[in-house]
């Protein structure tokens, strides 16, 4: 008994330890998209603000978040927002990635995360997990799983990010990149 | 204690007691149960696992370190003097030094890296998955990382990679120990070294080759290779007016050879695709190519679906000859078609094969209306094959799921399965499986899931603690399982009741869940 006391004690240090520690930046990472270019988190913050969005094209919730992430990408990719995509199939279903996104006519840019790396970095474990990243590394947002309340919310935290785009704006869809 | 002090409490402290700006993140997965395995346990088990994660980023340098704690008591009989056993795990997981400049990365300590398509090597992370390993009863992250460096360079036209490394036997749970006396069951006990270089003279060809030695105690050192071609034929489409056209082939050749064995796997892919349709197809032709860090692709779908995921085809590396194709056709504003076949053989012995094979067809619908009310999602599928080296001569599987969700955010849906099924020989009975569930997702985020699981296949409805006779009937698992998510920092899950076990899949990698009954109760927090 003493033991379990001893544990459960710990797991609450650990987790009141986790709570009280500062937000931090997201740390760098090199992928390669669906062409075989190189993603670097760090050249795309350079741009603005960064959405990564880790999903699986056998994650039902991920498919759905897609139509709400794509619009996003339609109306801020031109204000310097990057919507990424990292997809975390692993080998195995790397090859239906391009033919699942053409098909839906997604166009934000993917990543290939296929050994689950980055995703452990950035500490997810549930798919989808969307996270808003600010100019200066800082995670603003972490979402995760999929519902309309979170789309919504996120759309908010876009919007604060871009005050000075239209609500109304449709954006140039050339300026989509090809997945 | 005092080395569970000095393996994580110390190390927390050092993170943590950087100046005021000190850049960290943490994260903690805590999952505690009371309950028992079936078939195993006679009595409740109550146990805890504790994952730690905690990181420390200044500029371009990133420090790591995962933490495992696994306590178990159990229950063994109130007469026995050994009523209570008890399993106390400390373990320091991992432990990570990053440099990141650009596109180069070095990395020490525990890592993760695919060459090629995972033919050669693929260590990878399962993010989430806590699993029990039914002969040690231990929990633990079953991730297959590599412990010792690695070097990457990632640039425009090329890239190259560079590591060493001692893989991890993810079979094992850490600190078990075995023998008399008592001895440490080694989880890592080879290590390899090995790279890939790749060049990519244009944006649509991408050539490379890799290579893997890998040397275990006692044993002769096997050396693996491969070489791999992409090519992006989409420009020459273009180029030829079909601007709507495109298409992907890729080739991987791979080779090994120990003092033994002579081993080969060849693995082809190609997507194409026009307008709402793309399409998907892979062969495989794996001989003598199975080893503990590889993974090469099983060209078998990975489902979302419970019932179909249970029902997967587990590959042989070692012998295994195939190919998958799916297609996919979004239906403008109504929904998506996917169809696909696979199919797998197995040549276990000389003038003795097994085949596998499954094919699936699945329709997704999506109502979304304009003025912002009720959103219904449907699916169907239907799935059909066999797997006879799991025995199974023939499966049917049907699914339907409806998704409501209402102006206001609330989430309801439910979902039902059903699998008929026969073992061979071709006289035995079939049997059928049924799975339902439904669930409620509140917009605050707080949801509630009744989860109902029934068979009546008589490996499951049998008793093995009365060999002398076999049991029919239906057998059934019953659940709740409850949900939320609160301050952007916490999610908490509680499972109570029966929970079915078997295989499950993450990211492109089964593996086999234990029965439960009992409560489960899973706490994360990250920051």
């Amino acid at each position: 008994m003493k033991s379990t006391v001893q544990s459960l004690a710990l797991a609450a240090s650990i987790t009141l330890i986790s709570a009280s520690a500062n937000a931090a930046p997201a740390p760098d990472f090199n992928l390669r998209n669906l062409r075989g270019e190189r993603v670097n988190l760090k050249t795309l913050l350079a741009k603005g603000p960064v959405l990564l969005d880790f999903w699986a094209t056998y994650c039902k919730p991920c498919i759905k978040a897609m139509p709400k992430l794509q619009k996003i990408h339609e109306k801020y990719g031109q204000s310097g927002l990057t919507v990424l995509g990292v997809n975390v199939d692993g080998p195995r279903g790397q090859n239906r990635v391009k033919p699942f996104l053409r098909a839906r006519k997604v166009s934000f840019p993917i990543a290939l995360d296929s050994d689950s790396a980055v995703m452990r970095r950035m500490q997810v474990n549930v798919l989808p997990t969307t996270l808003l990243i600010t100019p200066d590394g800082e995670i603003a947002l972490r979402q995760v799983g999929y519902n309309s309340k979170n789309a919504d919310v996120l759309l908010a935290a876009v919007e604060a990010l871009f005050p000075d785009s239209g609500t109304d704006d449709e954006a140039d869809p050339d300026a989509s990149a090809d997945p | 204690m005092r080395a569970l002090i000095h393996n994580l409490i110390v190390p927390i402290l050092l993170s943590t007691a950087q100046p005021a700006v000190a850049q960290v993140t943490a994260s903690s997965l805590t999952e505690v149960q009371r309950g028992r395995v079936p078939g195993s346990d006679s009595l409740a088990i109550s146990n805890l696992y504790e994952q730690f994660d905690i990181s420390y980023t200044r500029g371009e340098f990133q420090a790591g370190l995962q933490a495992e704690i696994f306590n178990a008591w159990r229950n063994t009989g109130r007469d026995s003097p050994l009523s209570q056993v008890e399993y106390q795990v400390v373990h320091l997981a991992q432990k990570q030094l990053r440099w990141t400049h650009g596109p180069a990365e070095l990395v020490a300590g525990n890592y993760y890296a695919i060459l090629g398509r995972g033919i050669t090597l693929r260590a990878f992370d399962l993010p989430g998955v806590i699993l029990e390993s039914g002969q040690y009863r231990r929990r633990y992250s079953p991730s297959r990382d590599l412990e010792g460096g690695m070097a990457t360079w990632t640039g425009p036209r090329a890239g190259a990679k560079a590591l060493i490394g001692r893989p991890v036997l993810s079979d094992i749970p850490p600190a078990v120990r075995v023998g008399n006396p008592l001895q440490d069951l080694p989880r890592r006990d080879s290590w390899l070294v090995g790279g890939e270089v790749s060049l990519q003279p244009a944006s649509q060809i991408k050539a490379g080759v890799t290579a893997v030695s890998h040397h275990a105690s006692g044993l002769d050192s096997t050396r693996s290779w491969s070489g791999f071609l992409e090519l992006d034929v989409t420009p020459a489409f273009e180029a030829s007016g079909f601007s709507d056209l495109y298409a992907t082939v890729y080739a991987e050749y791979a080779g090994l050879n120990d003092v033994h064995v002579d081993g080969s796997a060849l693995y082809l892919s190609a997507n194409a695709g026009i307008s709402n349709l793309g399409l998907s197809l892979e062969y495989k032709d794996y001989e003598n190519f199975a080893f503990s860090f590889n993974d090469p692709p099983s060209l078998v779908r990975e489902h979302s679906a419970v019932l179909l995921n249970r029902a997967t085809h587990a590959l042989i590396a070692d012998t295994e000859t195939g190919y998958q194709a799916e297609a996919t056709y979004s239906i403008f504003g109504l929904g998506t078609l996917t169809a696909n076949i696979s199919k797998g053989k197995n040549e276990l012995a000389p003038g003795f094969a097994t085949t596998f094979n499954e094919r699936y067809v699945g329709l997704d619908i999506d109502h979304h209306p304009e003025d912002h009310g009720r959103a219904i999602s449907t699916s169907l599928f239907v799935d059909w094959g066999k797997d006879e080296l799991k025995g199974i001569r023939m499966h049917r599987i049907a699914g339907a799921g409806i998704e409501s969700i209402a102006p206001g955010g609330a989430v309801t849906s439910f979902d039902v399965q059903v699998r008929r099924a026969a073992r061979l020989p071709r006289n035995e009975p079939t049997f059928r499986d049924v799975f339902t569930q439904l669930s409620f997702q509140h917009p605050s985020g707080v949801g509630a899931a009744l989860i109902f699981d029934r068979t009546d296949d008589p490996f499951e409805v049998d008793d093995g603690a009365t060999p002398d006779r076999i049991e029919t009937g239906t057998r059934s698992w019953v659940a709740v399982n409850l949900n939320a998510a609160f301050l952007d920092r916490y999610e908490a899950l509680v499972f109570a009741g029966r929970r079915r076990g078997g295989a499950a899949c993450t990211s492109g990698t089964c593996y086999q869940v234990l029965p439960f009954n009992g409560l489960e109760m899973r706490f994360k927090t990250y920051f």
